[in-house]
């Protein structure tokens, strides 16, 4: 525990902490708000008139408060700077690396994923895929409602999504490569001593080799293909079916192109939480290899 | 509605915005002060320094012109300006104005044609140029004429060039006459002590008026040192500051270090260490700072840094800590276990112990193994923590190379009185105390490091001791005991005396009666405990010396991997490689680390094998220092100050003798050998020959005091006594020294026909006492005894050198004390002659 306070308390790390207080209660103050508005609206279906008549004006109402908070924000930069000098460490020793070496906090969560995927991957493909969906937003989200109020009913779908993408795959991840992973990049308890020199015995295997099948041979490359293959067209038609057959008014206003990204980047977001969740379980290293690129 | 609240339309935010305002306003000026001031305390430091230095210019101002004032200067200065006044009305007259213009035209006028006939000159020279090509291409006749007719032309320009040069130069002599005086007037005026004085301290009031507050630094562009250090102590290089308090006084020993080192040129980190761009505090520009891994160094420390580009540290002044750890590294013969590169070469004074059995004692020595300063004074083997039973072990392992059983021989009861008397006085005629002390007494040649011989007798024994005076090299290569070639009798007696005189009766008490045999197993131990703890590191040890002898690196990294870390980079290590071990709150920096080690060596590890030094505080302190400037990085071309390597090689009978007697043990020739007796390089053209053989059969006194001779031998025989040379072996060092051991810069055959005058004489005595030289030389009974007594020494030294030498004391020690009088040649040739003159006696 006294390691974990260590660890806590260095002022590199105090960012962190202040963003997983905030992040926390924002989450929970928006989803509290969220439920309390869902509950009215849902009592008060027929005074609708009366919550249009709730709305006020963003200027100067909001525009105020939104400056007082500016003025809070400058007045703690400053006193933070005073108190707090930049964490110097040491002359940079070429012959010594620090263990463990940690990219800044913000991108820790991508350094994460370096121990799950190849460096292309977890650091080209992911944070691109990442930028594009992000870009398509305005495109694929057909869902007009949720505009300048809390609510949960009304984007279910879109509000878990984030929760997943934000909260699991980005803050999560910081906080385990900040406060989990120690030196080589092992994984340590908060209340395990960050011991430099501990040895794990862990064996990386690929997927086939589960079954027997040697990773590098041609049956395995055609399996291990066939395997990615079949996740994303099974999983897209299968929700395909799924929406013609439940919501067939969601589906035909999406449109198929629509339905085609937005299903992908679904699935890629799931698939690395699988890939994640099998290399912390089962130890896989690929899923599929070929002379070009592992996955 | 369940809704409480105020509606948003009519909440104030007033009091929020006006508590947020007023933070941010504090926070602002709280930042913006932190930034000007608090983090920049140079400014209050050069602000401070700037009125200082205000108020001194001012006093000093005040009292230049108190002194300006003085009526006598006045008067003097008055006279003068009125002499320039009148001189420069005498030159602004009419009808002079107007000859000192008519000269100045005339010089134009001849400027003029002189430039005129350049130009013809030029043109000639040219077309000859052409005329000598085509000449030696077509060979013609024609350009020969040309070629003859040009070389007359320009040799009749040339005449006429020269007469108008001359001419101009007349003129221009004149010219200069009409100012000359008033020239000279006014550079009087200016040198006049006062006026031109008062004028620079005035502008430089003005200019300390409004001091201009800034960061001062010094770039080292090729070692990328940027040192601010001067920001805080401003004017640290200046030689007049030495009266202004921390941080401004003068740089310590200014003289010395900085004079020979432009701070512009070496900055102040390069030999201090500490963060010399740091600005923001004190403690963080002096390095006093976590991670910074030079802090700076204090007090003497700092001389680490010398050995960075010098490389010869034994005749560097201002460095004397450094040599004075140099002197305990090689005394506890460090690099016996630690690699150090430099010190390769450097002959161990440990002796070796493959026939130890032989010398000493078995009890003495294990006692002796167990704690060596307990029985010897001074003892430089430094103490292990050896148990009764390991130093047994040990013991039994050195005997068993020479003999079966292990013995002591009591020192002898019954003393033959006739022969110990002999031995006391051939020991005192030989002054072995020079180099042994006994009984708290002698030993002055510390370097030397010969053994106490207070307790001797208990030591070694009888038969050994024989042996060694004999021959000392037949028991050790590299003794530094010259062989004294005693007689046979003298030999016993100086053995009768010694092992007579001192003994240690406390060791004679316990000694072993009877020989016992040693056993195979305390054998088998003594060896490991060797290997273990690399005793064959220093000594030299039958049966371990394959150990030491696999290769020149084999070797050494073998030693290392077995006994010591090598120190040749110790200066480079990083903080994280040193290991404090249990220390955990100790002071982490480097001479922390050393002291620490040096002052108890198992303070970090209990099981480190580094053994106990017996040092000082100060030899802590100077060891440090020497070690911390160990560095394997290269400094710039331009700093390194290389070694002088002698290549003197002694030839010859000459050798033989100088090897035999050792006499490079305190004498130095051509930059070989040691500093404890005079150089002897130019030995030949010092000294007179005759003197130099009589001396050689029994030497005079030249320096009581230093020498620190006993009173008892004097005037009969002297330190070099002992060496009892035959007659031919006498004659050889003379030649030798005579013919070799000259220099060519001192006249051989000076003043020897003619005969000096009595007045000449008097006219020297007066130089001698005029000069204060009867301050620190004696002449008969007077005078003082830091130097040489003169009273003979024209007898002993050659006229030559005594004129040189009088012009120039260092020109054969350079340590000398004596100062440079800057004597004339024409006194220092009469105060030659005067000492020349003092013979002494002639008896004999």
């Amino acid at each position: 525990m006294e390691n974990l306070l260590k660890i806590v308390s260095k002022p590199d790390n105090v960012a962190i902490i202040i963003m997983m207080v905030m992040v926390g209660f924002f989450v929970f103050f928006a989803f509290f708000q969220a439920l309390k508005n869902d509950r009215k609206k849902a009592s008060a279906k027929e005074e609708k008139n009366k919550l249009e008549k709730e709305k006020i004006h963003t200027w100067p109402y909001l525009a105020r408060k939104e400056f007082l908070v500016a003025i809070l924000v400058v007045v703690i930069l400053l006193a933070w700077s005073i108190f707090v000098d930049a964490p110097l460490e040491e002359h940079s020793n070429p012959n010594l690396t620090p263990n463990p070496a940690k990219a800044p906090w913000y991108f820790l969560g991508l350094q994460e994923l370096l121990v799950y995927f190849d460096p292309w991957i977890a650091g080209a493909i992911i944070p691109l895929l990442i930028i594009a969906g992000l870009m398509l937003i305005p495109y694929i989200d057909i869902n007009p409602r949720g505009n300048g109020y809390f609510t949960f009913a009304e984007r279910k779908f879109e509000i878990l999504i984030f929760c997943f993408g934000f909260l699991v795959l980005w803050i999560f991840l910081i906080i385990i490569g900040v406060f989990m992973r120690g030196p080589g990049w092992l994984w340590f308890w908060p209340w395990q001593e960050w011991d430099p020199s501990r040895v794990v015995a862990e064996i990386n295997v690929d997927l086939t080799q589960l079954i027997g099948v040697n990773s590098r041979s041609t049956p395995g490359f055609l399996i291990g293909g066939s395997v990615i293959i079949l996740y994303f067209s099974v999983g897209m038609i299968m929700l395909y079916l799924y929406l013609r057959k439940k919501k067939p008014n969601l589906l035909h206003k999406l449109g198929l192109t629509r339905y085609l990204i937005s299903s992908f980047l679904l699935w890629s977001m799931i698939g690395i939480a699988i890939k994640i969740i099998m290399k912390l379980t089962l130890n896989i290293k690929y899923i599929w290899v070929t002379p070009w690129f592992n996955i | 509605m369940p809704f409480q609240e105020k509606k948003e339309e009519e909440k104030s935010f007033a009091l929020h915005f006006l508590i947020l305002t007023f933070l941010l306003i504090v926070f602002s000026i709280w930042a913006l002060w932190e930034e000007i001031g608090a983090l920049r305390p140079w400014k209050t430091y050069q602000k401070l320094y700037y009125g200082l230095k205000y108020e001194r210019t001012a006093q000093e101002l005040e009292q230049a012109r108190q002194e300006f004032k003085n009526p006598q200067v006045q008067e003097e200065y008055q006279k003068l300006k009125s002499l320039l006044d009148k001189e420069e009305k005498e030159l602004d007259k009419p009808d002079k104005q107007k000859e000192y213009k008519e000269i100045e035209e005339g010089i134009k006028e001849v400027d003029k044609e002189i430039s005129g006939i350049n130009n013809g000159l030029l043109v000639a020279r040219n077309k000859l140029l052409e005329q000598e090509y085509q000449y030696k291409k077509f060979r013609k006749e024609r350009n020969k004429k040309k070629i003859e007719e040009l070389t007359e032309r320009i040799r009749i320009l040339e005449d006429r060039k020269k007469a108008l040069v001359n001419k101009r130069d007349d003129l221009k002599k004149i010219f200069e006459s009409f100012t000359l005086i008033l020239e000279k007037y006014s550079e009087k005026l200016k040198l006049f002590p006062f006026s031109s004085r008062i004028e620079e301290l005035e502008k430089l009031l003005k200019s300390l008026k409004k001091p201009k507050i800034e960061i001062e630094q010094y770039y080292i562009e090729d070692l990328n040192k940027v040192d601010r250090c001067t920001s805080c102590h401003v004017g640290i290089d200046n030689p007049a500051q030495s009266s202004y308090p921390s941080p401004y006084t003068t740089h310590p020993a200014h003289y010395l270090y900085l004079e020979n080192h432009q701070s512009r040129q070496f900055g102040c980190t390069i030999c201090h260490q500490g963060q010399g761009r740091a600005t923001s505090s004190i403690d963080k520009a002096h390095g006093r700072i976590e991670f910074w891994e030079e802090p700076m160094y204090k007090d003497e420390n700092t001389q680490a840094s010398c050995q960075h580009c010098h490389q010869d540290i034994e005749h560097l002044k201002g460095a004397e800590t450094l040599k004075e750890g140099d002197k305990i590294l090689k005394r506890s013969v460090c690099f016996g276990c630690h690699r150090i590169d430099g010190y390769e070469n450097i002959v161990k004074i440990s002796p070796p112990l493959s026939r130890v059995g032989e010398k000493v004692n078995y009890t003495w020595l294990v006692k002796w193994l167990m704690d060596p300063s307990q029985i010897m004074d001074g003892a430089t083997m430094p103490k292990y923590d050896f148990s009764e039973e390991d130093a047994q072990a040990i013991t039994d392992y050195l005997y068993s190379l020479t003999q079966r059983e292990k013995n002591d021989k009591s020192a002898k009861e019954e003393i033959d009185w006739n022969l110990y008397d002999r031995g006391k006085i051939i020991y005192s005629q030989s002054i072995c105390s020079i180099c042994h002390s006994a009984n708290g007494r002698g030993g002055a040649y510390k370097e030397m490091y010969a053994p106490d011989l207070s307790r001797v007798g208990s030591k070694v024994k009888r038969e050994w001791l024989k042996k060694w005076f004999k021959n000392p090299e037949n028991f050790f290569k590299n003794a530094r005991m010259s062989r004294y070639r005693f007689t046979e009798k003298e030999i016993d007696s100086l053995t009768e005396y010694l092992s007579g005189e001192y003994v240690d009766w406390d060791i004679e008490e316990v000694k072993m009666s009877m020989p016992l045999p040693i056993e195979e197993s305390s054998i088998q131990k003594g060896a490991s405990l060797i290997k273990e703890y690399g005793c064959f590191g220093c000594h030299d040890i039958e049966g371990m010396r394959d150990i030491e002898e696999i290769g020149p690196y084999l070797k050494i990294d073998e030693l290392e991997e077995m006994v010591a870390e090598g120190l040749t980079s110790f200066g480079d290590k990083h903080l994280q490689d040193l290991d404090f071990g249990k220390l955990t709150k100790a002071p982490k920096t480097r001479t922390d680390y050393l002291r620490i080690k040096l002052e108890n060596p198992r303070a970090f590890r209990d099981d480190a094998k580094m053994p106990q030094y017996n040092l000082s505080e100060e030899e802590i302190n100077a060891l440090v220092t020497l070690v911390l400037g160990f560095s394997k990085e290269e400094p710039l071309v331009r700093y390194r100050i290389e070694k002088e390597v002698s290549d003197y090689q002694p030839t010859g009978e000459f050798a033989e003798i100088l090897e035999d007697v050792k006499c490079l043990s305190c004498h130095k020739i051509y930059r070989k050998g040691a500093d404890y007796a005079p150089d002897l390089s130019i030995e030949g053209s010092k000294v007179k020959e005759e003197w130099l053989s009589n001396y050689l059969k029994s030497p005079d006194i030249i320096r009581p005091m230093i020498e620190q001779m006993p009173k008892f031998n004097l005037g009969r025989e002297s330190q070099m006594s002992g060496l009892k040379l035959s007659k031919n072996e006498m004659d050889i060092i003379t030649d030798y020294i005579m013919t070799v051991l000259v220099s060519d810069e001192i006249p051989k055959n000076f003043l020897k026909e003619k005969n000096i005058s009595q007045a000449e004489i008097e006219k020297g005595r007066l130089i001698y006492f005029e000069k204060g030289c009867q301050a620190c030389h004696q002449i008969g009974r007077e005078g003082g005894g830091v130097g040489p007594p003169l009273t003979t020494v024209g007898s002993r030294l050659t006229p030559g050198y005594i004129y040189k030498h009088l012009l120039n004391p260092r020109i054969s020690n350079i340590n000398t004390v004596e100062p440079n009088l800057g004597l004339s040649d024409e006194e220092a040739l009469s105060l030659m002659k005067f000492l020349s003159n003092l013979q002494g006696k002639k008896k004999r």
